[in-house]
């Protein structure tokens, strides 16, 4: 079992037991008064008596019963912990959203005062109102208050920050809501979950606060605190340990447990973090066979049969790749389009075995360049080594959706593709370095003066081409290239696709271009396959598909898609919603939205049916569109 | 006829930091220019849209319409009212007739609202309508924007919906007023072409039915030509050529235009079509343009275009391009 998983049930357990806890403290806290306790304040018993039957933790130096005042002592720390982090709370949620949300001089003003009531300590402002009105647990809890709030505010102000350029705060601001109604009808309510989180922090802190100060002798002398029997005990520390250990245990315990809740709660409500922990069981790897290895130039640049990704998400499991199946030859290029969520960027990650920790090979068959680097969904090995460890970068590179964002910001570009070198080729002197990193600069068109620039200097189409660089740097026979220019404007856009059609044909590289945008592909691959939930339900050479598309979704993607050069037409959409990856619709998935289906559509899986050189589709019914 | 809307020399520049050296030079702090001195007229029931890349300044034009931002120069008329200084309950007032739709459906709604609340917000803000009236102004919207049954939506919410879905819901609520403009920035650009293709007749329908003008902001020039009759394109704050969308398309009269449609990727059956071969950098925003602002990437540019900013030039009726060259361009 993975040290994770296990972390994560540990966790859980901690979790449970924190909660627990405080559920404990407040029963007592709240039942104090009616159980049959001694009274924490009579002086009724022995001095120094070590626990026993009649005073299970011992009594103190006058007599008095540990347990009780322990008990007596949760009510207080309870109090203090509500009492304060709620008056902090809600005076941090006010200052917040103002500094937030009007920003500029208010904002400026509002930040240094937070900072100037964070730097003073709340020793200094008790001890300043116990000299000016006397020591009270009320203005204990003020105090408390006044010196935790910036804590909320700063947080408050930072989810106002990101909220306020939310579109729905847009929205209600431009159809002429107030700036009060759009604060507390949409972004304080939005906003105050963090705080909430927060606040058990904030509990856990009140409650050492004031023990601190009860234990330095600055707390109310006429409620039972917890700091106070600390500090009581410690004189007597050789003589009666027990006056001292268990508050001090009590207190541990209790603001342990609010931190450990705190944590759970900012766990829980962090998507990010909950995906994160998901994690797939690896299969296990086989071992290279010798047949497994093809040289020459006769196989395909690439051959994937049955391929099959699940992703496990929250129990269920989400086949973002069914069986898909297809050869590029050597020099050839493959556009994958399809709208989003149908699998292309899982279909691309699988084809490399880079994919999110949550997914699992279920089955296929994959070679790169005439080596087989997965059989039957398992890693195939070679000495040891994944053998597909050992070809990225040099024999297949893919390049990634966003990758431009990427490069890591503080070190030049020039030397990150240095690194990236000298990974794969350690031995390489820095003149063999620096010539090749200028000979893929020159042919993505990067001028050479960029070398020493950081990524933060360069445009995002210059960016790109770094990452294009970077994908080059080993010469592969193969490029995956997954959305390279969706972030791009158009006149990028076309520039960099140019020239990474130029680099293809001069080089003889293979290109596999992922896409949700048909008319990049159109002009950049020679070949295309249509996705849809994770099927390959058509692929044909370009002019095939665009001109005499055999595949109902096909045939629609394309009626829906606008034109500037074409005669201008209506454009019809697809009714319906794209189907669910776990739980795909039986029979044919573009059953429930196709217009051709008959009752064997949705209940027969649709045959592959070969319709010309090198063009098939998954239909019962494949052919020109008619006219209906 | 005065137009629905009109905006002349309308300008917005934002005053960028000054380096502290700047500041104790008493250097002024340089602004960028996001909106320069932009003309367009907007009739009745039209729809116009304005298309150029990122930073080109469209989408402050439509925050400037909406009043989400303030000019620095210029007028906007509405119905021949001056709005630029509107404020209080006149700018409340403006706010109903002109509505905006926003790029991104999945961040359009308030995740904490059902979606037959979020429809109805604008009519509580607005204070129309009994509480009834106003649900059921907001069923009879979702029913308008096939959003059915509208059972079935009404009680959801956001995250229960498609990209699709939402935006249909964004329109309702942009609707429910009934207002006489809509500024919508580029709706459909986060959506798959199937869905695309949906919102993009809903809007079609719903202008024509309710005789609703837009301003259309689009990076996309397919998409402008579906869904206007006219097409302002903007490069680097200004509007650079402006005519009916066919002429445009088919005869652009600007450089800039030219190269823009021809970026288009598009499958053009039995022909090859030159890339795009972008030399130069982009003028900066933040200088004012000695000559034609263009004129570092144009590929037509001449000497006179370095220090002469271009003028307009009528090239046929409401139809005009700034450039120096504006008829041979538009000849081919
Ligand atoms: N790490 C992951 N865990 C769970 N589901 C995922 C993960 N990554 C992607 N998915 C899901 O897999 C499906 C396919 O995603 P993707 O391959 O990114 O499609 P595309 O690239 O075509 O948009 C989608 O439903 C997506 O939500
Ligand atoms: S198999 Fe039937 S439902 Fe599926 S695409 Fe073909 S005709 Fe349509
Ligand atoms: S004025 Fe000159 S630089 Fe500007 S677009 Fe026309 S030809 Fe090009
Ligand atoms: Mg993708």
């Amino acid at each position: 079992m993975s040290a994770l998983l296990l972390a994560a049930i540990r966790s859980r357990a901690a979790l449970g037991a924190s909660v627990a806890v405080i559920l404990l403290a407040a029963v007592l806290a709240v039942l104090a008064p009616y159980l049959p306790l001694a009274d924490p304040d009579a002086m009724i018993a022995v001095p120094y008596s070590p626990p026993g039957a009649e005073h299970w933790l011992g009594t103190d130096n006058f007599g008095r019963d540990i347990f009780a005042r322990i008990v007596w002592g949760t009510r207080l720390a309870l109090t203090v912990a509500i009492v304060s982090s709620a008056i902090a709370s809600l005076l941090g949620i006010v200052m917040g959203s103002i500094a937030g949300y009007f920003g500029g001089p208010v904002d400026a003003v509002l930040s240094r005062t937070f900072d100037v009531f964070l730097l003073i300590p709340s020793f200094f402002l008790v001890l300043l109102i116990v000299a000016l009105f006397g020591s009270h647990i009320g203005y204990t809890m003020v105090a408390i208050a006044l010196t935790t709030w910036p804590r909320s505010a700063r947080i408050m102000r930072a989810q106002v920050l990101s909220l306020k350029s939310r579109v729905y705060v847009q929205a209600a601001r431009a159809a002429g809501a107030s700036h009060t109604h759009t604060l507390v009808r949409h972004i304080v309510p939005n906003g105050i979950a963090p705080i909430v989180t927060d606040a058990t922090i904030l509990m856990g802190l009140a409650i050492l606060t004031e023990a601190g100060l009860s234990f330095l002798g600055l707390g109310d002398q006429n409620v039972v605190s917890w700091g106070r029997m600390i500090f009581e005990g410690q004189r007597q520390l050789r003589l009666a340990p027990w006056m001292s250990i268990f508050p001090g245990l009590s207190l541990l315990v209790l603001v342990a447990a609010f931190n450990l809740v705190g944590d759970g709660l900012n766990q829980a409500l962090s998507p990010q973090l909950r995906r994160l922990a998901a994690r797939a069981t690896p299969r296990k790897p086989v071992a290279a066979e010798p047949g497994d290895s093809v040289t020459g130039t006769d196989a395909p640049m690439l051959e994937a049969r049955g391929l099959t990704l699940a992703y496990a998400l929250d129990g269920k499991m989400l086949r973002a790749v069914d069986g898909v199946s297809f050869s590029l030859p050597r020099g050839g290029s493959l556009g994958i389009v399809g709208e989003s969520g149908c699998g292309k960027s899982s279909l691309g990650a699988a084809l490399l075995q880079v994919m999110a920790p949550n997914a699992t090979l279920e089955s296929g068959d994959v070679s790169i360049d005439g080596r087989t680097v997965l059989r039957d969904g398992r890693v195939v090995q070679a000495n040891g080594r994944d053998v597909i460890a050992d070809m990225r970068w040099t024999s297949v590179s893919i390049i990634f959706q966003s990758a431009m964002n990427a490069l890591n910001p503080v070190m030049t570009v020039g030397r990150q593709l240095a690194e990236a070198y000298r990974l794969h080729k350690p031995a390489a002197t820095q003149a063999q370095v620096d010539g090749r990193i200028a000979e893929v600069f020159d042919l993505i068109g990067i001028p050479r003066s960029r070398l020493p620039a950081y990524p933060h200097e360069l445009s995002g189409g210059m960016r790109q081409r770094v990452m294009i660089a970077l994908s080059l740097l080993h010469s592969p026979g193969l490029v995956i290239a997954d959305e390279p220019t969706t972030a791009l404007d158009v006149l990028v856009q076309d520039q960099i696709l140019g020239e990474i059609d130029d680099l293809r044909r001069r080089m003889r590289l293979s290109l596999i271009l992922i896409s949700h945008d048909m008319g990049a592909v159109a002009e950049t691959c020679e070949r295309v396959a249509v996705m849809y939930a994770g099927e390959i339900v058509e692929i044909a050479p370009t002019d095939v598909i665009f001109e005499g598309a055999s595949h109902p979704y096909t045939q629609a993607l394309l009626a829906a898609l606008p034109t500037v050069t074409g005669p201008r037409r209506e454009l019809v959409s697809i009714p319906g919603e794209t189907a669910s990856l776990v739980n795909p619709p039986a029979g044919c998935r573009f059953s429930p939205r196709c217009t051709r289906a008959q009752d064997v559509c949705r209940s027969t899986p649709p045959p592959r049916v070969a319709l010309g050189p090198a063009h098939d589709a998954l239909c019962h019914f494949p052919g020109p569109e008619r006219a209906s | 006829m005065t137009a629905l809307l009109q905006l002349s020399g309308l300008t917005k520049h934002y005053a960028l930091r000054r380096g502290a050296l700047d500041a104790l030079l008493g250097r002024p702090a340089p602004a960028l220019r996001a909106v320069d001195d932009v003309t367009l007229d907007l009739g009745a029931g039209e729809i116009v849209a304005i298309v150029g890349e990122s930073g080109s300044g469209k989408t402050t034009t439509g925050k400037l319409v909406t009043v989400q931002e303030r000019p620095t120069a210029g007028s906007i008329r509405f119905e021949g009212r001056e709005i630029a200084g509107l404020a209080g309950q006149a700018l409340t007032d403006y706010r109903r007739h002109v509505q905006m739709i926003f790029q991104n459906p999945y961040e359009a709604l308030d995740p904490r609202y059902t979606i037959a609340r979020s429809v109805m917000e604008p009519l509580v803000i607005h204070g129309i309508g009994s509480a009834g009236e106003q649900r059921d102004a907001a069923h009879a919207m979702l029913e308008k924007v096939d959003l059915r049954p509208v059972s079935r939506f009404a009680d959801a919410y956001p995250a229960d919906l498609s990209g699709g879905q939402l935006q249909r819901v964004a329109i309702a609520r942009a609707l429910v007023l009934r207002p006489r403009l809509v500024v919508a920035d580029e709706p459909v650009s986060m959506l798959d072409v199937s869905v695309r293709a949906g919102i993009m007749n809903l809007m079609l329908s719903l202008s024509g039915e309710l005789g609703l003008a837009s301003l259309y902001i689009t990076h996309d020039l397919a998409v402008a030509r579906a869904m206007s009759t006219r097409i302002a394109v903007m490069y680097l704050g200004a509007i650079v050529e402006e005519g009916p969308t066919e002429t445009l398309v088919s005869r652009a009269a600007h450089p800039y235009t030219r190269l823009l449609v021809g970026a288009v990727p598009e499958h053009r059956p039995g022909m090859r079509r030159e890339r795009v071969r972008l030399k130069g950098e982009a003028a900066s925003l933040t200088a004012a343009p000695a000559g034609c602002r263009f004129a570092a990437r144009c590929p037509r540019a001449q000497p006179v275009c370095l220090d002469t900013p271009p003028p307009r030039v009528a090239v046929a009726g409401g139809h005009w391009s700034a450039c120096h060259f504006a008829a041979e361009v538009a000849s081919g």
